[in-house]
């Protein structure tokens, strides 16, 4: 998308160069890095196996505690990291655990839950474990800091690492340290935009850099926000918090708006130009106006799906006091 | 066009009862019986008037589309240890929930019926200047389809290796597997387009053997070697959906389906594929009705678009097929088709109620080996009749691609690069150079 604010570029690819698909592989280059290369490297301290026959998320707190105040004794800076591996039942059978790093407590929770199905972590009913161990908590004599309060679970496939990372004040909580490095820097942007200058001129230092300069940029609007200028910068700065990346209304109209933006740009750099529309009115049609549609839409449907929750935990209620 | 509504239905109809036989034939496709009825049987033009031509095949493919969810469901079902390149349709199955998932697939036939008359405005006004302004780009959209597909295949190990290199590789194995899937079968796409070894008689089914091989026999030699059995079939009185989640679907398949509807070589896999990644959903029910909206828009949505008076709108063969037999030339005929085609695809619906039952009670009685030697049999005396001996050759090859990404557990989309690969280059003027380099030129 950002690509195409450039008439060179858009005339290049009209005249038969493959310059936007090259871009496209850039803009994705930096998740592909991440996810099919750094992971593999971590070296974890801590590599978590459950035992699947005795099932006590009371020990997996207690151990969590503990390496919190491991980490607390080591230099600022350094770091305990710990894998969860997940627990698989059968082919698409896995027992799914979470652990959540409270600071309002100071505490640590852990516990097992049911036995999940596919990528959508579908529950399988009665398959709760039943032993009073299967949730526990654990209070680490070091002050837990954690910027994302949120459950760290492992489910399917291969399971998250965490990082227990020495701070002044101290031990800070980093979901899956290896992502969002160097790989997701402005740093890469500028090594690619070289690269690409090298290669071919001015166009393809903008065709290689820019997309990963857009990457790291949409990144900083969730959770996990990007380490911006390695070696200048060492750790992720935080992120805008705004969405989730599995948000599907944020994922839906950012990629629309792309789409809208690309198109507008291809025709407006088109030896003849198709339409002629006022960019702002365009924007407003098709992407602002549909956009609030479905943000009205989903409001509705929330609420509506709220209170029949309401509704049936009244039920439920009434019929255990009448039972 | 002078004939009446009714008239209209009653041959739309009558395609859809003939479609609902064919559609539960494994790996006959909707678009070979056309060809062999227009060109063998010149368009029945002694029983049917060549101006209803259309309709009636309107009415096949409404049939097909909602019907062949009983082949892609219940007579593909794969190994317990594939869960994860399969597709939830088939895992549904798996969990004795196979009846659901053809009805909710079904459904989304539905969606897509409403999805196309709702959105049939908007097409009739935008999308002819939408791919006037694209067409000239289309080449590096299919080489950015292609980058995409390739770059979002992600690892599905365990990552258990005690070394970085151990769990590298293990991801890897899979992954390169891919990129192999796809440069092999684009290689063999490249070499049956460029110098096809079909006889001319039979050159407009060049692609037949070749996708059957690429798609179907794997999965069918893999039923036979590995699945014993499907476990017992849950037949549930009703089905709870969501308002919500047929919202997105309807959303995510018919974005999927329209772009597929649109576009030289997108199928409706692949605009599944990008929508599906936009609206980044991780229900599988939303996945399953959206793949049935984006099929039908898709299969039904291309072939709908042709009927638009003066749009030059409508892609895939049938298309192509028909251009010499039918020009629209008044929106009323549009109208006939959307309205036949929304009381098409609810008979349609009703018919896979029907025959999903029969076919689960069917698949409880007869060894799920035998219905997959069956359909062996089958996809071979169809490869040979409709192109001979050189066609099964083309499918012997094409099996050997096609198996890759079921033994390795990479993505089976992969095997698009049959189409993506050769098209794009040749869209892009390299065709012949590339011919040239592999010894074809």
């Amino acid at each position: 998308m950002s690509v195409s604010f450039f008439p060179e570029i858009v005339r290049a690819a009209y005249n038969g160069s493959f310059i936007f698909p090259i871009a496209g592989a850039c803009g994705l280059i930096s998740d592909t890095l991440d996810f099919k290369f750094t992971r593999f490297f971590e070296n974890p301290d801590i590599n978590y196996e459950p035992d699947v026959e005795n099932l006590d998320g009371q020990a997996l707190a207690q151990m969590l505690a503990s390496a919190v105040d491991s980490a607390s004794e080591k230099k600022i800076g350094e770091e305990v990291r710990v894998r969860l591996h997940t627990v698989q039942m059968g082919p698409d059978r896995w027992r799914q655990y979470s652990v959540f790093f409270d600071p309002d407590k100071n505490e640590v929770r852990a516990e097992f839950g049911p036995i999940v199905s596919g990528f959508g972590k579908t529950p399988l009913p009665d398959t709760e474990p039943k032993n009073p161990s299967r949730k526990g908590s654990a209070k680490p004599r070091a002050k837990i800091i954690n910027p994302n309060p949120r459950d760290i679970s492992a489910t399917i496939l291969s399971g998250p690492s965490f990082s227990l990372k020495r701070r002044r004040n101290g031990v800070e909580v980093i979901f899956i340290p290896w992502h969002r490095q160097w790989s997701h820097s402005f740093t890469l942007a500028i090594l690619l935009g070289l690269l690409g200058y090298l290669l071919g001129g001015g166009i393809w230092a903008i065709a290689l850099g820019l997309p990963v300069f857009t990457h790291v940029l949409a990144d900083l609007t969730g959770f996990l926000g990007g380490n911006l200028f390695p070696p200048f910068t060492k750790e992720r700065s935080a992120g805008l918090k705004l969405f989730h990346a599995d948000t599907p209304l944020a994922n839906f109209f950012g990629v629309w708006g792309a789409i809208l933006i690309t198109l507008f740009n291809l025709n407006r750099f088109a030896p003849k130009p198709v339409f002629h529309i006022n960019f702002l009115f365009y924007f407003a049609i098709f992407w602002v106006l549909p956009f609030a549609i479905a943000l009205l839409f989903s409001a509705l449907v929330e609420k509506e799906e709220l209170e029949e929750e309401t509704e049936e935990e009244e039920e439920e209620e009434e019929s255990t006091i009448m039972g | 066009m002078h004939y009446n509504f009714f008239t209209v239905i009653g041959i739309s109809l009558l395609g859809t009862v003939i479609s609902s036989f064919l559609a539960i034939i494994p790996a006959l496709h909707v678009y070979n019986v056309i060809a062999i009825i227009l060109f063998t049987f010149g368009g029945l033009s002694t029983l049917i008037p060549q101006d209803l031509l259309p309709y009636l095949f309107l009415g096949m493919i409404s049939g097909y589309v909602v019907l062949n969810t009983i082949t892609s469901i219940f007579l593909s079902a794969p190994d317990e240890s594939m869960i994860f390149v399969v597709l939830p349709g088939q895992k549904m199955l798996l969990a004795g929930r196979g009846y659901e998932a053809a009805i909710i697939t079904g459904f989304g036939s539905i969606v897509a019926g409403v999805f196309l008359f709702l959105i049939t405005p908007i097409v009739v006004k935008f999308l002819p200047v939408i791919r006037k302004l694209l067409m000239p780009h289309l080449f590096w959209i299919l080489g950015a389809v292609s980058v995409y597909m390739l770059q979002s295949e992600w690892p599905k190990g365990l990552e258990r290796g005690k070394t970085g290199w151990a769990r590298f590789f293990e991801a890897w194995r899979h992954l390169s597997v891919g990129l192999l899937t796809f440069f092999a079968s684009g290689l063999l796409g490249f070499i049956v387009m460029t110098k096809n070894p079909l006889p001319p008689t039979r050159a407009f089914q060049g692609m037949l053997p070749m996708f059957v091989g690429l798609f179907a026999i794997p999965w069918v030699l893999t039923n036979i070697v590995s699945q014993k059995s499907i476990p017992p079939q849950y037949n549930p009185r009703s089905v709870d959906l969501g308002f919500s989640s047929v919202v997105t679907a309807m959303i995510a398949g018919g974005l999927g389906g329209l772009l597929a509807a649109t576009f030289p070589i997108l199928t409706a896999g692949l605009g599944g594929l990008l929508a599906g990644q936009a609206v980044a959903s991780k229900d599988e029910r939303v996945f399953v009705i959206s793949q049935g909206v984006s099929k039908t828009v898709y299969y039904v949505g291309s072939f709908l678009f042709f009927f638009i008076p003066g749009a030059h709108l409508g892609k895939g063969g049938l298309v192509a097929m028909m251009r010499p037999f039918y020009i629209p030339v008044s929106p009323r005929g549009f109208y006939f088709a959307l309205g036949a085609l929304l009381v098409c695809l609810c008979v349609a619906f009703f018919l896979l109620l029907f025959y999903t039952r029969i076919v689960i009670k069917l698949l409880a009685r007869i060894s799920y080996r035998t219905i997959s030697a069956f359909t062996l049999v089958l996809l071979l005396a169809i490869v040979y009749l409709m192109t001979g001996v050189y066609g099964l050759f083309i499918a012997a090859v094409a099996t050997a691609i096609g198996l890759l990404p079921v033994m390795y557990g990479s993505r089976r989309v992969n095997c698009m690069g049959a189409l993506l690969f050769p098209v794009t280059l040749n869209m892009a003027g390299y065709g012949g150079a590339f011919a040239r380099l592999i010894g074809l030129g």
